[in-house]
């Protein structure tokens, strides 16, 4: 990746406050961070440091309380190529098998014969292929986590946002699905992952430290 | 739905038993469970915590099976089908709604993209104007579910269960996590939708719901306690005979023995 690479999405000054019961939470303080085309960047910190809201705030999951949102190249997220999500909570429809799981964002795009080929490709690297006709309550959480990984990748978003996504994955597993990850950014993705994986971390290009909801810069590597 | 006696049954349970093997023993959830739940109206399941209701629940939607006994939705027998067959019946027929609003919904499709997906999956109309302005959520159909309010979320969640207008919709405590606001707004979009065709099951412990409903089911101890329809509440009796005798009555017979006697075709119940 060079310095010059394009811009994907930029956030700048982002807040986000909430209230767990009586207590103020501040979950991101002015967090602003660039995200570029063909890299890979973890996104790391304790838990509670405010990951997942960082996520979810880039995706519109959420919506920040302060701070912008710049998508240089498109409409804000929105569209299946501009950006695919791998929550922590996986979001696998439960009455559709891992195969049609896989697909979903091409079905609703209306370009499934197309991306067929990428759908059948994804089943086969992430070890899926097996169980492509079981529905998701009829598979391990690793091949869920694994399903739901495949089917944000499926339509090649230009950014992609993985939260914990070796979470229920054995080393070699872990493996396939950086494997994968750095396949994607190599076609000039952006990959934006939270994880604990030092393994994970050995590999990335970047790393983007949270604490305590602010962002205090890639340690020394 | 195919044509038969059960025009005005959306869904029978016939004798439904529940055990779970948990590490302490056999929990028996349901201990022969008959009930007919009336098409294209809004039913109650009510009882307390451990009732069995979400086991009932469960079993009606085609998510769980039952250790005994039949469950028949618009006519159609759920046990003893393959896998594959209960599968496809249960996108056709069922729809489910969960408690939590998260749980029943995708956070990364749209209010429009949810229901696209259920319209493919029951082949139903692809047109869901109506229906979401039926539930206040015309204005939201480009919305993700983390910018909808919980109320919003849940009344999404009984759209996306009745599109295709399938015969049954069960729904586990759907208000339990609204405000009174939220609630009273999702039950005037329960009433409606029924109004459609589709039969409501909902387990509830807010009487809210037990006002709107046309019939009531009391659940205690896993069996069948009373049946309600409209006002006046009519104990079960279950093929062996059995009747639950409500918690304020059981209290005058702390022996748990009573003397049965037939007066002029009434029963008297009283302490020996």
């Amino acid at each position: 990746m060079s310095d010059g690479a394009r811009v994907v999405v930029e956030a700048v000054g982002l807040c986000k406050s909430y209230r767990r019961g009586p207590e103020e939470v501040r979950a991101l303080r002015e967090v602003s961070l660039s995200l570029r085309a063909g890299e890979v960047v973890a996104l790391v910190g304790p838990s509670g440091s405010g990951k997942t809201t960082l996520v979810n705030v880039v995706c519109g999951w959420e919506l920040a309380d302060a701070g912008r949102l710049y998508w240089p190249a498109g409409a804000g997220g929105r569209s299946w190529d501009e950006l695919a999500v791998v929550p922590q909570d996986l979001g696998l429809v439960d009455e559709l098998t891992v195969a049609e799981n896989v697909a979903l964002p091409l079905w609703l795009s209306g370009r499934l014969e197309e991306g067929q080929a990428v759908a059948a490709e994804l089943l086969v690297r992430l070890g899926l292929a097996g169980k492509a006709d079981r529905l998701p309550a009829e598979v391990s959480l690793g091949e869920r986590q694994r399903a739901a990984l495949a089917r944000a990748m499926v339509t090649g978003p230009r950014l992609l946002l993985a939260d914990e996504p070796t979470g229920h994955q054995d080393a070699d597993w872990a493996g396939a699905v950086f494997d994968a990850v750095r396949r994607l950014a190599g076609a000039g993705s952006c990959c934006l992952v939270a994880t604990h994986s030092q393994e994970f971390l050995a590999r990335v290009d970047r790393v983007l430290t949270l604490r305590d909801g602010e962002l205090v810069g890639a340690p020394a590597r | 739905m195919p044509a038969d006696a059960s025009g005005t049954t959306a869904a029978a349970c016939a004798g439904l038993v529940k055990i779970y093997w948990t590490a302490t023993g056999e929990v028996h959830a349901l201990k022969g469970v008959d009930a007919d739940f009336p098409a294209a109206a809004v039913s109650a399941v009510v009882g307390p915590s451990g009732s069995g209701k979400s086991s009932l629940l469960r079993i009606l939607a085609g998510l769980d099976r039952p250790t005994a006994g039949q469950v028949t939705v618009a006519g159609v027998r759920l046990s003893g089908l393959s896998v594959a067959r209960r599968r496809r019946l249960r996108r056709r027929l069922l729809g489910y709604v969960f408690q939590r609003p998260a749980d029943n919904l995708v956070p990364y499709l749209t209010v429009a993209e949810h229901l696209e997906l259920a319209a493919r999956l029951r082949r139903g109309r692809r047109d869901h104007g109506e229906l979401l302005e039926l539930l206040g959520l015309a204005q939201r159909r480009r919305h993700l579910p983390g910018q909808l309010s919980g109320g919003e979320q849940q009344r999404l969640a009984f759209a996306r269960a009745v599109v295709g207008d399938p015969p049954l919709v069960v729904a586990d405590e759907p208000t339990a996590e609204l405000d009174s606001a939220a609630a009273a707004a999702l039950l005037v979009a329960v009433r409606a939708l029924a109004g459609r065709g589709t039969a409501l099951v909902l387990a509830t412990h807010d009487p809210a719901v037990v006002r709107l409903s046309e019939r009531t089911f009391y659940l205690r101890h896993g069996a069948m306690e009373a049946e309600a329809t409209g006002r006046e509440a009519l104990s079960v009796i279950d093929d062996a005979g059995r009747v639950q005798l409500p918690p304020e009555v059981l209290k005058l017979f702390p022996a748990r023995r009573a003397r049965i006697t037939v007066e002029q075709g009434r029963v008297w119940i009283g302490p020996p």
